[in-house]
Parts: structure tokens; C-alpha cells; sequence
């Protein structure tokens, strides 16, 4: 109970100064809505928007999903093919950091030219945006096993199978996780950048992103905010998914977590 | 053909020996690169219920001659062979390392299977044996731990367990008690010598304490470094079963001496 409290309430402490500082700047320098809106401001227009707000986060969600598990397939069979065969490494890696170094605003335009608008070139910026985090740090687990480790596999004749399965994978799982986190606080980054250039503004389709262009176009700045909190509600949610799998696979064993044991 | 006479000179001083011999090295020789010479025309017969402790200054190739033994290093020249078995190249082996190297997300049971299930043995079977052996050195209450949440001595423990496993006909250790204090390190040294008794397995360590070579040893190799070579063979005729009263006997401090005294003297000489 005690450890309960001791954890919510600095948070909440927190919390909630920082909403009374927010009315107080507001009442004290008269700004007016929109440069800041208060809180209930906010509120009241997101609850006017609300259909709006809702089917854009389902879409942006939606673009979220399919780039980041894309991603995710792709990063880690890439990364097990690289760490596979030194060859495959050294000759795919730096056309690998290239497609990084190429910023993303720049290939926006091509892509789109590849995949029109809409959802399909969504989730190709969402798919590059992730899909560099995940490679990176995958690989770096894969071929970085302790050689300790590969020595007890060497010694007991271990297949290559076996040595991939038993031994680099589970090693490489921090690792992995690591940039699938980061992964994961990138991807709506990636869709709502991905609806401000590539995305429909026809009902239904239109993402948060594009929301967020149509509110700052019509200068609905309370509703702007609401779609700001909206959007960080999803990469709270994408975070979360990927912290929960992270101490799922990692709580028993790993160093990170032995303070809670 | 001067390594056959030193091979010779050897086999000769092992008359009195009854068993016949599990591995026989014949001008060994290792060099990494073009760097220096690691190990220096090694000749030895390991007999089938040798022990043997291998001593000696850093760099004299001590580990080498283990890594090279259990397979993890290639020999540049010489021979090892293995006279224990008829059918594999091989011996079946156990290496206890250093540290204890446990698979962190594995628990300690499924450490300890380990090396039969990479040999293809069945998941039961496996976990027999290894509940087995995790009894014996005494981590059944924490069998289903992680390696993290074991102190040192347990770890050791549990790497014992798993190169026993697989029932090895040879087991090598290189510095396995090292990072230990010195009473878990006697106790651990006396368990090993009970395993030694249950499964007969031709032993090679490796060590930095004299009084550890003495007491674990049936022979005491002192190598020299800048090469390697074996600059003196002691053989320790102290009778088996050793127990923690042996470290009292005179004859056990004499060896102790002994050793110590060999490996003044190469210091000396370098």
C-alpha cells in the first residue's frame, strides 16, 4: 500500500501543478485562446470534435500497426540474415546506413510517387522510420554474443541451429528490445508525418495527422491540442505494448531488472 | 626425431602406472600468427585415472594446452591423441571455464541440460540426468533459479553440473575456482574429488594455487613460459580419497613446497 502511494503521488503532485501553474500563466498574462487555450478549453473541444478525433487516432493507429510489426518482421529477419553471414554484413550494412542517412522528408515524395496517397505510403514512412532502430540494434545483439558463451556452445559440438536459436538469439533479445522500443516511440511519429504529406482528407480516412493540418488550416487551436494529446496517447500506447514485452521476456533473467527481485 | 625421445623419456617414467592411457600429446606445438611461440614441443601421456594440474608463471600456455585439449584452439603442430574411445575422433568432454559462463536466461536446470540437449538427447532424459547432478553438488533447492540470483560458489556449482552431464571421459578445467574465496574453493576442491570417485573421468586443470594443484593433483605439471614447455612433472602420490584432513598430513605440505620451490626457481631462471 505504502509502495502504491510513494508511486502515485509524486506523478500526481506533479500533475497537478502544473495544470494550476497553466491557469495561473493564462489568468496572470491574459493570453488569449488561441495562443494557449486552458485545460478545459481543450476538453470541451475534443468532446466537439470528438468523432473526428477518433476515427483520425483509428487510421493513424492503424497506419501505427501495420509499419511497426512490417518493421518488425523485416528488422529482425535482416538482422538474423546479417549476423548469419559476414558477407551478407559487410556487404549489405552500409547500404543499410545510407537508406538511414537519407532523411525521410526526402524520400517522402518518392514514395508517394510509388505508392500514391494514402495509407499505403503511410505505413512505407512508418515502416523506414522504425525499421532502422530495429536493424541496428538487433544486428549489434546478434554479433556481439560473449565469446565465453559461444565457447561452452563450441565445446558441447553444437550445431550452427542450434548456436543461432539457442545462444545469439536469446543474447540478442535486450538488444532487440532496445530498439524496438525506441521503434515503438518513432512509429506515430512516422504515420502522422506520413498523413501530413501522403494522407486523404476524405472522411473516415483521414489520419491524425491530416486532422491536425485541416485544424491548423481552420485555426481550431483548442481542437489542436486535443489532437496533440490524442496522438501522444497512441505512442503511450505503442510504448507500453513494447515496456510490457520487454518485462515479460527480461524480468526473469536480466540485469535491468534486478533491483525488483 | 627429438620429440620422440622426449615422448619416450616420458612413457618410460609411467612404468609404474597401471592404467593405460586416456589422451597422448605428441610434439605439441602452438603459435598464433607469427607471434611467439605459445606452446614448445609438449609431450605427455595423460593415464585413465590421471589428474592432472597443470602450473606455471603467466603466458606459459597453461590455458592453451587446455583450449587446445577441449577443441577451441587449432594446434599449429604435434598431435593429441585420444585412446579412450574407439568410434569418434572426440572423447565425450567437459570444460569447466573460468567463470561459471550459464546461460543468464536459462535457469539453472536448463543450463545443466544444455550441452546433452545440443549433443540430441531427449528433454526427459535430459532433465534426469541433469536433476541428478544438480543434486549431487548440492543446488536442488535452487534448480529453477536464474544464474543471477546464485552467488559465486553456486554458479561454479552449477557449471560443475553441467560439463558432468554428458558423463564426459574428459574434464577440463581452466582456473575454475579462481574468482572464489578460499573457503568455498576447499570446500568445491573436496567435491570435486568425490565426482571424480562417482564418474571416472580423466581430469586436466589449470591453476594459479599451489596449494589447489597439490591437493586436487595424481601429477603436478610446472610449465615454463617464453615458450611454453613442461619444465618439470611432480607427481603427487598422496593417496585418494583426499579429504580436508590431507591439507594437515607433512607429505601434503612437503608437495606444497615442493611445487612452490619449482616455480621459484623458474623465476629465477627467467
Amino acid at each position: 500500500m505504502n509502495a502504491t502511494v510513494s508511486r502515485i503521488f509524486p506523478p500526481a503532485i506533479v500533475g497537478v501543478s502544473l495544470i494550476a501553474i497553466w491557469y495561473l500563466v493564462i489568468y496572470l498574462f491574459d493570453i488569449p485562446i488561441f495562443q494557449l487555450p486552458a485545460p478545459h478549453d481543450i476538453i470541451e473541444a475534443g468532446s466537439q470534435e470528438q468523432s473526428t478525433l477518433i476515427s483520425g487516432a483509428l487510421q493513424t493507429t492503424l497506419a501505427c500497426l501495420i509499419g511497426f510489426f512490417t518493421s518488425l518482421l523485416g528488422g529482425v529477419l535482416i538482422s538474423v540474415l546479417l549476423a548469419y553471414s559476414s558477407w551478407a554484413y559487410k556487404g549489405f550494412y552500409p547500404y543499410i546506413l545510407l537508406l538511414k542517412m537519407m532523411p525521410v522528408i526526402v524520400l517522402a515524395p518518392i514514395i508517394i510517387l510509388w505508392f500514391g496517397q494514402g495509407l499505403a505510403s503511410i505505413t512505407v514512412i512508418t515502416f523506414l522510420i522504425c525499421f532502422f532502430p530495429i536493424v541496428a540494434n538487433t544486428t549489434m545483439g546478434l554479433c556481439s554474443t560473449d565469446k565465453n558463451l559461444v565457447d561452452v556452445f563450441r565445446v558441447y559440438n553444437s550445431s550452427a541451429r542450434d548456436e543461432m536459436l539457442k545462444l545469439r538469439i536469446p543474447y540478442a533479445m535486450p538488444y532487440f528490445l532496445t530498439g524496438l522500443k525506441v521503434a515503438a516511440a518513432l512509429t506515430p511519429i512516422g504515420a502522422l508525418y506520413g498523413d501530413t504529406v501522403a494522407g486523404m482528407g476524405s472522411g473516415s480516412d483521414a489520419g491524425l495527422g491530416f486532422v491536425v493540418v485541416v485544424f491548423s488550416s481552420q485555426l481550431k487551436i483548442p481542437a489542436l491540442y486535443a489532437a496533440a494529446f490524442t496522438a501522444c496517447f497512441i505512442g503511450f500506447l505503442f510504448v507500453s505494448l513494447v515496456n510490457i514485452l520487454h518485462w515479460r521476456l527480461l524480468h526473469k533473467w536480466h540485469d535491468s531488472y534486478a533491483q525488483s527481485n | 626425431m627429438p620429440n620422440l625421445t622426449a615422448a619416450t623419456a616420458l612413457s618410460d617414467s609411467e612404468e609404474i602406472r597401471t592404467a593405460d592411457p586416456a589422451v597422448s600429446i605428441q610434439g605439441l606445438y602452438k603459435q598464433y600468427g607469427n607471434g611467439p611461440t605459445v606452446l614448445n614441443n609438449i609431450n605427455l601421456e595423460i593415464a585413465e585415472d590421471d589428474f592432472i594440474g597443470l602450473i606455471g608463471p603467466s603466458g606459459c600456455g597453461k590455458s592453451t594446452l587446455l583450449k587446445l585439449l577441449g577443441g577451441l584452439e587449432s594446434k599449429t603442430k604435434g598431435d593429441i591423441q585420444f585412446l579412450t574411445q574407439q568410434t569418434s575422433p572426440r572423447p565425450k568432454m567437459g570444460f569447466v571455464f573460468q567463470d561459471a559462463n550459464l546461460m543468464p536466461w536459462l535457469t539453472v536446470i536448463a543450463n545443466v541440460m544444455l550441452p546433452l540437449e545440443l549433443n540430441g538427447a531427449s528433454k526427459q532424459e535430459a532433465e534426469r540426468k541433469a536433476i541428478q547432478l544438480i543434486e549431487m553438488v548440492g543446488l536442488g533447492h535452487v534448480k529453477n533459479h536464474y544464474p543471477r540470483q546464485l552467488s559465486g560458489g553456486m554458479r561454479m556449482r552449477a557449471s560443475i553440473a553441467r560439463a558432468l552431464t554428458i558423463e564426459p571421459q574428459l574434464l577440463l578445467l581452466d582456473e575454475p575456482f579462481g574468482a572464489l574465496d578460499e573457503m568455498t574453493r576447499d570446500d568445491l576442491n573436496e567435491e570435486l574429488l568425490k565426482l571424480k570417485q562417482l564418474q571416472a573421468w580423466v581430469g586436466v586443470f589449470v591453476t594459479h594455487s599451489v596449494t589447489e594443484a597439490v591437493f586436487l593433483s595424481s601429477r603436478v605439471l610446472v610449465m615454463s613460459a617464453n615458450p611454453g614447455e613442461i619444465y618439470r612433472e611432480i607427481p603427487i602420490d598422496l593417496p585418494f580419497p583426499r579429504t580436508s584432513e590431507t591439507r594437515n598430513l607433512p607429505e601434503f605440505q612437503q608437495k606444497v613446497v615442493e611445487v612452490s620451490q619449482t616455480l621459484h626457481e623458474l623465476r629465477n631462471l627467467a
